[in-house]
């Protein structure tokens, strides 16, 4: 199952706090789809570090700014 | 998309050492200006001219470099190869060169800024080339990377100016000393500090404030501050006083313009909380406008009183006040993110407000502001300028204390947390 998770304009450190919590809640065969309006360096750094596998595309919007959409599934066990 | 791994950075240990050498150094800074509050009398005075070169090198540049090292990386996706024992050895350099410097300028010494030349010329000239090599080679130029590459050149033309300045004191070469010095201090101070301060408030503040970006306008406009610096020192050089004046009117009307935009900005957060970041950055657009408009007295002035304002809200207001309120700001963010990074316990971790304590930041920053407001009163009756030190140095100490305790904190807690066994997961439903 994917799980969205929407943390676009929140302010620095929300983003990353609620992506970390949501993906603790993930069970083995859900993944995350996190959708935020700033580039989260420090995110793609834990993932990878904990073997993440995932996925970052940026997306325009309407209103002429970009967001990013994050595709996150559990670590191969 | 290009791959960032923190570990490829320089430490936080690092970092943080820079930093608080950085606020030791500005702690030197201010004590010199109680111990000799005519030193706003003249710029030229020696123990102003000591506490300058103190607080810009010895306090504001550690304090920047270690910001660049480990937020920059993980704001924009840079990043810096770690150097090991060398990074230390440029502290050092950097950080004994200054109060080495300060030294030269107290004693009126040739053989003192010969050796602060060498170990300031050292260290900076090393740390300019590793950043200009680490912002250029990015893939993806993103506006503030532009930013700070050109206030990183600033640098660059800071020290050869310094290093003319030096032929000058040393070797006695036949070149316009007064010219020189004003375009140095310009370079340092509009060119470095200021093109950092407003390149980094690009992203920092529609960051932290959830407010709107700075407009287009204003991101192309604002990349006019390095040529008229450049137009202004070739106009001096060439005695084309016009054109000086026109150039440094320009400056001005550009710290106007991001002076107002930036307190807009921060009016107009999302965040829905006033708490001393908020009021901090009103403060910096404040503290903008308020240079702006010294500057433009001191250019149709001939009181010189105007030049010594114009330098100290420069320095202290707008370097050193952004630094304080930044602070506040990096240092709980970098050891939140360590902490995170070893998390794989998944134990609760003070949530990031909490790091510093609010109370104590408000104490720190009024009396930032309240001995900026003494000093500013001091150009015009030095009878204030010792209150007005007295206060920074209090608040400058108070943050120092603040932030050694929560580092003392980082690292207790990064100990345990690495000892924790890892949390594991539940399985599908």
């Amino acid at each position: 199952m994917i799980r969205l998770l929407d943390v676009r304009g929140l302010p620095p450190c929300e983003p990353l706090e609620r992506t970390l919590a949501a993906l603790d809640e993930l069970c083995s065969d859900d993944c995350l789809e996190v959708l935020i309006h700033r580039e989260p360096h420090p995110l793609y750094g834990i993932l990878t570090e904990r073997g993440y596998r995932w996925e970052s595309r940026a997306e325009d919007v309407p209103d002429g700014t970009t967001q990013y959409r994050i595709h996150i599934s559990l670590p191969e066990s | 998309m290009q791959m960032l791994s923190t570990d490829a950075s320089p430490p936080p240990g690092l970092s943080f050492g820079y930093m608080l050498a950085g606020l030791a150094g500005m702690c030197g800074a201010l004590l010199l200006l109680v111990l000799h509050p005519e030193a706003l009398l003249t710029r030229w005075h020696p123990a102003a001219l000591a506490a300058v070169h103190l607080f810009a090198l010895g306090g504001l540049m550690p304090v920047m470099l270690g910001a660049l090292f480990q937020f920059v990386p993980v704001a924009c996706g840079l990043s810096l190869p770690r150097w090991g024992w060398i990074d230390f050895a440029l502290l050092g350099l950097l950080w004994v060169g200054a109060w080495t410097l300060a030294i030269g300028f107290l004693q009126v010494s040739p053989w003192w800024y010969a050796t602060a030349g060498g170990m300031l010329l050292t260290s900076l000239v090393v740390s300019v080339l590793r950043l200009l090599s680490a912002l250029y080679r990015q893939a993806r130029q993103a506006a503030v990377i532009g930013a700070l590459g050109s206030s990183v050149a600033a640098l660059g033309v800071t020290l050869l100016l310094a290093v003319l300045l030096l032929g000058i004191l040393l070797f006695g070469w036949n070149l316009p000393l007064v010219t020189l010095v004003d375009w140095h201090a310009l370079w340092a101070t509009v060119g470095w500090v200021g093109g950092l301060v407003s390149g980094v408030a690009g992203v920092v503040v529609p960051m932290f404030h959830v407010s709107p970006a700075y407009p287009a306008g204003w991101t192309k406009g604002v990349r006019l501050l390095h040529p008229l610096l450049a137009i202004g020192l070739l106009a001096a050089c060439f005695g084309r006083g016009w054109l000086v004046s026109a150039s440094c009117m320009l400056l001005a009307l550009m710290g106007l313009a991001f002076g107002f935009l930036t307190v807009v900005r921060v009016i107009q957060s999302r965040r829905g909380e006033k708490d001393a970041f908020y009021w901090g950055w009103i403060a910096i657009g404040c503290l903008v406008t308020g240079t702006a408009l010294a500057s433009v007295a001191a250019l149709f002035t001939a009181d010189a009183r105007w030049e010594v304002l114009f330098g100290l809200l420069m320095l202290l207001g707008v370097g050193g006040f952004s630094v304080s309120v930044m602070l506040y700001r990096i240092v709980p963010f970098l050891i939140w993110l360590h902490w995170q990074r070893a998390n794989k316990a998944r134990a609760r971790l003070p949530l990031l407000h909490r790091i510093v304590p609010e109370w104590g930041q408000c104490i720190h920053l009024g009396l930032e502001l309240l001995g900026l407001g003494l000093l500013c009163l001091g150009c015009f009756l030095p009878a204030w300028v010792r209150a007005g030190g007295l206060c920074l140095l209090a608040g400058r100490l108070l943050q120092l204390v603040l932030l050694v305790r929560a580092i003392r904190d980082f690292r207790e807690r990064l100990i345990v947390l690495r000892n924790l066994p890892p949390r594991s997961r539940r399985a599908a439903s």
